[in-house]
Order: structure tokens, then sequence, then C-alpha cells
């Protein structure tokens, strides 16, 4: 049986009443990239906060490398946060930012050196991070959170506020990383290179952990997309969300929209339907988010 | 708690801003000093009716200036009060923002929640954080002494009884309060995972609690005896030949007290940002 590296068990958390996360039970697997996806506000961020201990006042069991002593295997997890909004002290050369997480994981400095190796920061390393672009100091981050050579990496929203050569370069990056023995768990939204990536999916809809699939998985279903030509793209999404609860809209075209669900094909007469296709892995992801897959 | 410490203070050191921060809270504690002085010996030109308007009541407590009689204000003795009193409120305000940013810092940089993500309890990230107030209020104290020294040797400050070696021991005692104010602060940034409400929320604990009793007296009539509360206003006031041996086993046990209160509070409450 593989080795559980994060074990949730019904963990719940609710702040002045209002039901952050109910009852999310999951489990990632040793050499996973674990992503764990859903829109903005689904409480995927807070279950990460909660696997850190920044969060307190959760219920349910959370075991990390199969213990329950969990301040003590926090130290085997390295951690990005916020990863779309990183603020580091700009004063500081990123290698002594490196250095200070040396001290804090009690690794030799020279951890330091080969973390910035490692994702390729050593040429800018010495210079003050408020000269670094975006992408510069999501890789200091990273090698931050690579410091005392953690088993698990766990990276809030790596994908958020990159452009695309730089999101190719995180995926690479977060490849070779997991070849060379780290677990990793992710957060996005960006489907797209999560399906590079991932070789396992967590979706979160409003707190509730609703479904969990992965790459061979999402191929081998056979889910109906039903193509449907309209005018006013963005009003015909903004209808199937409103009028058809259980349907599930997604722009294919610049005047073509794919539904998805139970009765795909019984629109109004502004939708003139154009055929049916498979969807996508993509297509399944984005409908498991939307909170209407089934 | 050892690697705690050790990246704490490195990033107390790395941080040359904050060392410069430092250097210009003592700096300006000095100026604050002869400022205060000059200020305070206008009292002499101040009418005496002036001072009728106050006389009604036989004690003041008015924050950081602390009166136990009006009659004081035409003491000489009372412009060193004064000038102490306010020289070190101007300090304690100085080494808070200096905590202030130093913590402040933490948050916004993320330290903190690597240090908590990274296994380290928050009751072990209090105590750090108080130990590193500590390191700062000594480094300031020290400075803030070295200024001080300067100015009287160079004949700024000229009143009667004046010693270094009386201002030494109110220092220490100040440095003792200082502490458990900084351990104090360290204990609700923790808690509330953010610094400035937190620092703000001590300034105003600090500061209105000591007027708290006067404005009941002047305003709704409430008099209180808060004599008995003297003890700590007077270890919180560097006045000259009050050190006492008993203001130090106070200060000692107020200090303990603040770090078991605080260490108890990050450990038991659950503050939400």
């Amino acid at each position: 049986m593989e080795k559980s590296i994060v074990q949730a068990d019904k963990v719940s958390l609710s702040i002045r009443g209002k039901t952050i996360l109910d009852s999310v039970s999951f489990s990632v697997k040793k050499n996973d990239i674990f992503a764990l996806i859903g829109h903005n506000g689904a409480g995927k961020s807070t279950l990460i906060r909660i696997l850190l201990g920044l969060e307190l006042d959760h219920k349910g069991k959370i075991m990390l490398f199969g213990s329950s002593e969990l301040e003590k295997m926090r130290m085997n997890i390295g951690s990005a946060l916020d990863m779309d909004n990183l603020v580091l002290d700009p004063k500081l050369k990123g290698i002594q930012y490196l250095r200070e997480m040396c001290l804090l994981c009690g690794a030799p400095k020279s951890e330091a050196d080969e973390a910035a190796r490692l994702v390729g920061a050593e040429s800018y390393a010495g210079n003050k991070i408020g000269t670094y672009s975006f992408g510069m100091k999501q890789r200091i981050a990273i090698a931050a959170a690579l410091i005392g050579k953690p088993e698990l990496l766990i990276l809030d929203e790596p994908f958020n506020g990159i452009d695309p050569e730089g999101m190719k370069s995180m995926r690479m990056l977060i490849h070779s990383l997991n070849r060379s023995g780290v677990t990793i768990l992710l957060t996005s939204h960006i489907i797209p290179e999560l399906i590079k990536l991932a070789t396992r999916f967590g979706v979160v809809h409003s707190g509730r952990y609703t479904h969990e699939t992965d790459p061979g998985e999402l191929s081998a279903m056979n889910i109906k997309k039903y193509i449907y030509r309209t005018d006013d793209l963005d009003l015909a999404a903004h209808r199937i969300d409103n009028e058809y609860p259980t349907l599930f809209g997604i722009p294919t075209g610049s005047d073509r929209i794919g539904i998805i669900g139970e009765t795909g094909e019984k629109l109004d007469s502004s939708f003139v339907y154009c055929g049916t296709e498979k969807a996508t892995a993509e297509d399944i992801l984005l409908w498991y988010m939307s909170g209407k897959g089934r | 708690m050892k690697r705690l410490m050790s990246y704490n203070i490195s990033r107390m050191i790395l941080t040359a801003a904050f060392l410069a921060f430092i250097a210009a809270s003592a700096v300006t504690a000095g100026i604050s000093v002869y400022i205060i002085h000059t200020l305070s010996a206008s009292f002499d030109s101040v009418s005496p009716e002036s001072f009728e308007a106050f006389r009604s009541r036989d004690a003041y407590n008015f924050g950081v200036v602390k009166m136990y009689s009006l009659e004081e204000l035409r003491n000489p003795q009372f412009r060193l009060m004064v000038t102490n009193i306010l020289g070190s409120s101007g300090m304690q305000v100085l080494l808070s923002l200096t905590v202030c940013k130093l913590i402040t810092d933490e948050f916004r940089f993320g330290s903190i929640y690597k240090v908590i993500s990274k296994g380290c309890g928050r009751v072990q990230v209090f105590l750090s954080y108080a130990a590193v107030s500590a390191i700062i209020t000594a480094a300031v104290s020290l400075t803030y002494l070295i200024s001080f020294s300067v100015f009287a040797k160079a004949g700024g400050i000229s009143f009667e009884g004046f010693s270094i070696g009386e201002f030494i021991p109110v220092l220490l005692l100040q440095m003792f309060m200082l502490i458990s104010f900084g351990v104090f602060a360290a204990a609700v940034s923790v808690l509330m995972e953010k610094a400035l409400p937190a620092i703000m929320f001590c300034f105003v604990l600090i500061f209105a609690l000591p007027g708290t009793f006067t404005i009941l007296r002047l305003f709704f009539g409430v008099d209180i005896e808060y004599e008995g509360f003297f003890v700590f206003s007077r270890l919180y006031s560097m006045q000259p030949g009050t050190a006492s041996a008993g203001d130090f086993i106070c200060a000692v046990i107020w200090l303990a007290l603040s770090i078991a209160g605080g260490a108890y509070l990050v450990k038991v409450l659950k503050v939400r940002r």
C-alpha cells in the first residue's frame, strides 16, 4: 500500500458561524503531484493553511507522514503560500533570505546555494529581492521552501500572475522537483497548466471536497458536451448559469458554447444546436469546479 | 527554540534599516530630552491662576504625566520629573515603534507563517519575539543612556541632585517595564496575527489605563483611590532616587507575569484574523 503523506479526515472549519470547510477528507500519496482545484474562495488555501498549522479552530483529524505529531512532522514540509501575491523583504538579497531559512530549518547554510541552483536562481540570488521580477521572486520562494530538504512541497497558486513562458518554466520546475522525489501538493484554478502537470486532482467547491480523480480516469470518461451556436456568448453563459441550474456552459469559440449536463440538448430556441463532442479533461474539471458536476 | 532565536536575531541584524531605526530612536530620545527640558523650563512663566484651574483635585494622571499635587508644578524638582517622565515616555513610544517595525515586517514578509508552518508552536514564537524585544530594549536603552549622559555632561541638565549614578538603576527599572511591554506586545501580535492592530491595542491600553482614573474623576465624579496603582506608575516613570529594591521586585514579578500570561494567552486563546 502506498504511503500517505497527507491524510485529512473530515476536516471542517467555521468562522463566526460561516462554514469555510465542511467535512473534507482526502489523502496525498508519496510522489503525487496532487492538485487541489477550485474557484477563488472555495476553501483550498484554507485547507493548506490548516495542514500547515496556520488555522487553529478546525475540527477533524489530520495526519502527516503517517503521524499525528503534526508540529514535528511539519519540519518535513516546505511551503510557499500566497504565490500570486508574494511579498518578500525587498532589502534582503535572495541568498540572504535563503540562508535565514537555513537557520529556521536548522540546515547548513550551503543548502541555500544548493536550493538557488535547483530552482535556477543562482545567477540572481546575490541581488536584492527588490530588483526581482515576479517570476524570479516565485523561484526564490520555492527555493526557500526547499530548504531542509522537505519530503512534501506545498505550493499555493503557483501559476497565478505569471506569463505563459513563466507558467511553462514553473511547470518544468515542479516536474523536476517531483522526479527528484519530492511529493507536491498545489492549489490552483488554472486548469490547463494542471492537466499537464498533476497526477491527481481533488476538487473543492464551497468548502466541500466534491470530487477526486486522476488524468487516466478523466480521459476514460465518456461525457458528452453539446455544442450550441449563440449570438451573444457572454449572455448565453450567464443564462446557462442562472436559468439552467443543472447545466454547465463552457465557451468553445467566438460564437459557440459547450454544454455539459443531463438535459443539454433541450435549450430554448436562442441556442442553435450544432453537434456533440466528447468533453475534455479540462471541461470535466471545470464542470466539477462549478459544483454542478456529478 | 534555539533555531528560532538564531533566525529572529538574524532577521533583526540583516534588516539594516531596522538597526538604523534603533540608532534614530536613541538620537531622537536624546533630542527629546533637550526639547522637553526646554519646555518644562517654561512652566515658570505660567501664571499661578492657570494652576488654580487644576487645583480642585489633589492628584492628576494624564497618561504619561503624573502629578500627585499641582503644587509640584511650582517645584523646580518637578521639571526634572517631567523631563524624565516625558523623556522616558518618548523612549517608550520609540521603542514600541521599533518592536512594532520588527513584528510588522515579520507578518508583512510572511516570516511568521514560515516559522509556524515549520512546526514551531505559537508559544515558542511568542517567547522568541519576547526575547528579541528584550534585546532591542537593551540596545535602545543603552544608546539612550549614552545620549542622556553626554547631554548631562555637556551641561544640558543642570538640576540639583541629578546624578548618572541615580539615573542608572532607574533606567534598569525602566528597562524591565519596557521589556514587559514588549512581551505583552509580542503576545498580542502573535495572538492577533497582525502586528499593527496589536501594537495600537497595546498603546491604547498603556496610555489609556492611567488616564482613566483622572477622566473618571474629572468628568464622571467617580473617585477611586488609585494610589495603589502608583506602584506601576512609578515603575513606568523615571524618577531619580525612586528605584528601590521593592520596585525591582515588583518589576521582576510584573515581567514574570507578562511572560507567563502572554504564553498562556497565546496557547489557549484562538484569536482569528
